[in-house]
């Protein structure tokens, strides 16, 4: 099967019902996209398809032929939104903080000044260690600068 | 103040290879450690990078920056060239002791660094110590300039230096100023490695399905239920469906987890054995009872009793393990907080005795639940019968099932007040005539149960009892550990009694407390940040110690029928002395979330000694629209530092109880909210 993940096609030989997080995770060695409850509640295992936000656990992978898929890794480490994280200092153990980067990114690609409402409606990721109030004061910050670009 | 090297049990290690200059330290200030001993160590090598190996574990509490900033002051090193590990036998950590008991030490090694490289320059230009300074990992004297990196070799060769002069606190520049955490740019990007992410040549991916809690030993029931399946025992190595018994355990190998997850659940095990006595719902009848049975106080104006059920760590990893049989050798990544703990569990699940190297990894959340280290085992008694190098992962279900839980506690309070009593307290005299409490739990841990319950409070008479009953449901330690119920019971007890004499919570309080204590210090000032009695919300205040740190705290509500918002928390914290403003701010705002968490959402039932939540939908974590505008405000005051990662947690249910009385007049007494409000 032919996958299309951060610009590159990849092929790999799963079943066709297995989610999308361990074709990423145990085949292709994409490890940057985590896995936190298997049932789409949590949303550590956030990745793009076509842009939009999607949790990889709950979807085979079958479906997703053709499409566009960007994980952690399709990032470049410095997009705003990465930057406004460390700047914030938002991660503690950081394991969740893969899939909320990969949501704030598709809430900021759709929705470039968010408001508090929005961001409260968008961003359901988990996070144990509490780094809620973080994460919305870097939402905001690219927000507020994309607002006077 | 002066270091005294070998009185103060500081051994330097100097580096075997001359690439590196490598000093150790010990855990323990003022032990005297051999080498071999040494649990920590920094060493800097030819192109100035910096390793800083800690034997505390990094779980998100920051303690990696703090003690990198520490390093970095003492020893003038370039920030940017510093990285942290922790060590493979790092000690247990937990308990908030992490910065507290081990500053003094990461400060001397980069002290030592400093000096010997300083010495190292000075014999290269043929100069005095004195004259050449340190900056950045850069040594200079008069327009000549070298890095540490290049004089690594040379300092090597040279003795320690027998009395250090350690910087003032006014000459450090990172500590006490915010500073990012170390390794935020690896975690937001996805390159920090866990457990999981160490994928090995030819790796098979396990998981796991735990027997029921059980009262007989636990790996009978495993047995039973195998025998069903395909004849499988112990002893069998591997079955041809990938099967493997462990102690208590089955687990099923594939390779990917989703395949392994897949047939173990299509096998729909079921466990046969009469199990309806392991119920959540008859222990709390049978604590009840405990609680109901003993004396009532004579004149008691307050009787009240209180719960709280098995609560869970739900930390976003979930347990997991890497093992391979590498050179001889079984090499275990895991994430820990007790590397002792990982080896004897690691022992504990070989057959054949052999030699085991442990990695310990960047933790994805722990809070108290890898003090123990049953993933260790499993996953080194798997790899062992199926001769592979394998990766456990435990499911979401299987993490919230067989957690070690913080064990179900239930309290009766008792406090009476006499008449004469009461209108002297109201006219002036500090204290109120008795109070007793009587405390029931499940835990086998009673000790740590009680911990913290003693009252701040001035009453003539108070006395603690605590009863327990045995469950076989496994319990453990959980952030803020006995401190957590006790400031429920506590904080919520001094409203009621507040209510019942018809005074201010707050002014209550002051009156009950010495104005000299801390406690009556802080809860002025929350009081006054918070704007108590200002708000246009209601309003609930806490105050608590834990761990040698006092919070006290201020929660805004509203209710609007059964809809609860929770509008703010603003919180004052006794710090001690601040190391990094950014990191401590960090740990108040996740304690307050975990303590919301905990005040909101039940705890686990277990039926038929099975826990019947399963994942994050029936046993939920508060989100980020849940949650709430938080204030952070520190005092400082005092030499030291003082631990931060759970202090917070206890006073945020008691707070926001109250700030529900104040709402609506309705005492929750009970944790979990689910059943009366929507949120
Ligand atoms: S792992 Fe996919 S939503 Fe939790
Ligand atoms: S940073 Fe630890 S779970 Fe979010």
């Amino acid at each position: 099967m032919q996958l299309k993940i951060n610009g590159q096609s990849m092929d790999v030989s799963v079943d066709q019902d297995t989610p999308l997080l361990w074709v990423l995770r145990d085949h292709l060695k994409l490890t940057g996209t985590k896995f936190g409850c298997g049932k789409g509640l949590c949303g550590a295992c956030t990745v793009l398809v076509n842009d939009k936000p999607l949790r990889s656990c709950s979807v085979p992978v079958s479906v997703l032929k053709g499409m566009n898929i960007t994980t952690i890794e399709g990032l470049s480490g410095s997009t705003a939104i990465q930057q406004a994280f460390v700047k914030h200092d938002v991660p503690q153990c950081g394991f969740c903080q893969s899939g909320q980067i990969m949501a704030a990114t598709a809430l900021l690609a759709t929705n470039a000044n968010p408001s508090e409402n929005d961001i409260k409606n968008t961003m359901t990721n988990l996070c144990r260690c509490g780094t809620y109030p973080r994460i919305k004061a870097a939402i905001q910050d690219v927000a507020k600068k994309e607002l006077i670009l | 103040m002066i270091f005294n090297i070998s009185r103060r049990g500081f051994i330097a290690g100097l580096g075997i290879a001359s690439s590196s200059l490598t000093l150790g330290f010990s855990a323990h200030a003022k032990q005297i450690k051999t080498l071999i001993d040494l649990n920590g160590y920094v060493s800097i090598d030819v192109d100035n990078n910096v390793l800083l190996t800690l034997p505390k574990a990094e779980m998100g509490q920051g303690v990696n920056t703090t003690f990198a900033m520490f390093l970095a002051d003492e020893g003038d090193l370039d920030w940017s060239k510093i990285s942290v590990q922790s060590s493979n036998d790092l000690s247990l950590t937990g308990g908030s002791g992490s910065i507290s008991g081990n500053w003094r030490s990461i400060r001397r090694a980069g002290a030592i660094l400093r000096v010997q490289l300083i010495q190292a320059a000075a014999e290269f230009w043929q100069v005095s110590a004195d004259e050449i300074t340190a900056k950045n990992s850069i040594l200079s004297y008069q327009d000549k300039s070298i890095t540490y990196g290049q004089l690594v070799s040379k300092a090597t060769l040279l003795k320690l230096p027998k009395r250090l002069k350690p910087k003032k606190w006014d000459e450090l520049n990172l500590v006490g100023k915010p500073t990012i955490t170390i390794d935020a740019q690896q975690k937001i990007s996805g390159e920090l490695k866990y457990t999981g992410d160490i994928q090995l040549d030819g790796m098979l991916y396990a998981a796991i399905y735990h027997a029921p809690f059980s009262l007989e030993e636990r790996i009978k029931t495993t047995y039973k239920q195998l025998d069903q399946i395909e004849g499988l025992s112990y002893n069998n190595q591997i079955s041809q469906k990938g099967l493997v018994i462990i102690n208590g355990a089955i687990a099923l190998l594939a390779e990917d987890y989703w395949q392994a997850q897949k047939r173990l659940d299509a096998l729909e095990l079921h466990f046969t054995d009469d199990l309806t006595v392991i119920d959540t719902h008859k222990y709390a009848k049978q604590l009840n009872t405990i609680l109901k049975d003993q004396s009532t106080l004579e004149n008691v104006s307050i009787d009240q009793y209180f719960e709280i059920g098995n609560l869970t760590h739900s930390s976003m990893e979930t347990s997991t393990c890497t093992v391979g049989f590498i050179d001889e050798k079984w090499h275990v990544w895991a994430p820990t907080q007790n590397a002792n703990d990982a080896m004897r569990f690691a022992q504990a699940g070989l057959i054949v005795d052999k030699p085991i190297q442990l990695h310990t990894m960047p933790l994805g959340g722990a809070f108290g639940r890898r003090l123990v280290n049953d993933h260790v085992g499993q996953a080194i008694s798997i790899a062992e019968k199926s001769l592979k190098p394998i990766q456990l992962i435990w499911s979401r279900e299987q993490e919230i099932k067989h957690d070690h839980y913080r064990a179900m506690i239930h309290a009766r309070i008792q406090v009476s007040v006499d008449e004469t009593a009461l209108s002297a307290f109201k006219n002036g005299t500090t204290k109120l005539n008795k109070a007793i409490t009587w405390l029931g739990s499940v835990a086998s841990q009673d000790s740590q149960l009680i911990m913290g319950l003693n009252p701040i409070y001035r009453f003539e008479d108070q006395s603690i009892r605590s009863g327990s009953i045995n469950t076989p449901i496994l319990n453990g330690y959980w952030r803020s550990v006995g401190d957590f119920p006790s400031a429920f019971f506590n904080e919520s007890t001094m409203d009621i009694l507040a209510d019942k004499i018809g005074m201010d919570p707050l002014e209550m309080r002051l009156a009950l407390l010495l104005p000299s204590s801390k406690e009556a210090k802080l809860l002025t000032l929350v009081a006054q940040k918070a704007n108590w009695g200002k708000s246009k919300y209601a309003q609930g205040i806490a105050v608590k110690k834990t761990f040698g740190t006092e919070v006290a705290m201020v929660v805004d509500v509203s209710v609007d029928n059964n809809k609860l918002t929770i509008h703010k928390v603003v919180a004052v914290v006794n710090i001690g002395l601040i190391m990094n403003p950014s990191g401590a701010k960090a740990q108040v705002e996740g304690s307050i979330v975990f303590g919301l968490t905990a005040a909101l959402y039940k705890g686990v039932d277990v039926e038929n000694g099975v826990t019947t939540n399963s994942n994050f939908h029936d046993q939920k974590l508060l989100t980020l629209k849940q949650c709430p505008e938080i204030e952070v405000y520190f005092v400082e005051g005092g030499r030291s530092p003082k631990g931060l990662g759970e202090a917070p947690v206890p006073p945020v249910a008691p707070a926001l109880m109250n700030a529900i009385f104040a709402a609506t007049g309705k005492r929750i007494t009970s944790l979990g909210l689910e059943d009366e409000f929507i949120f």
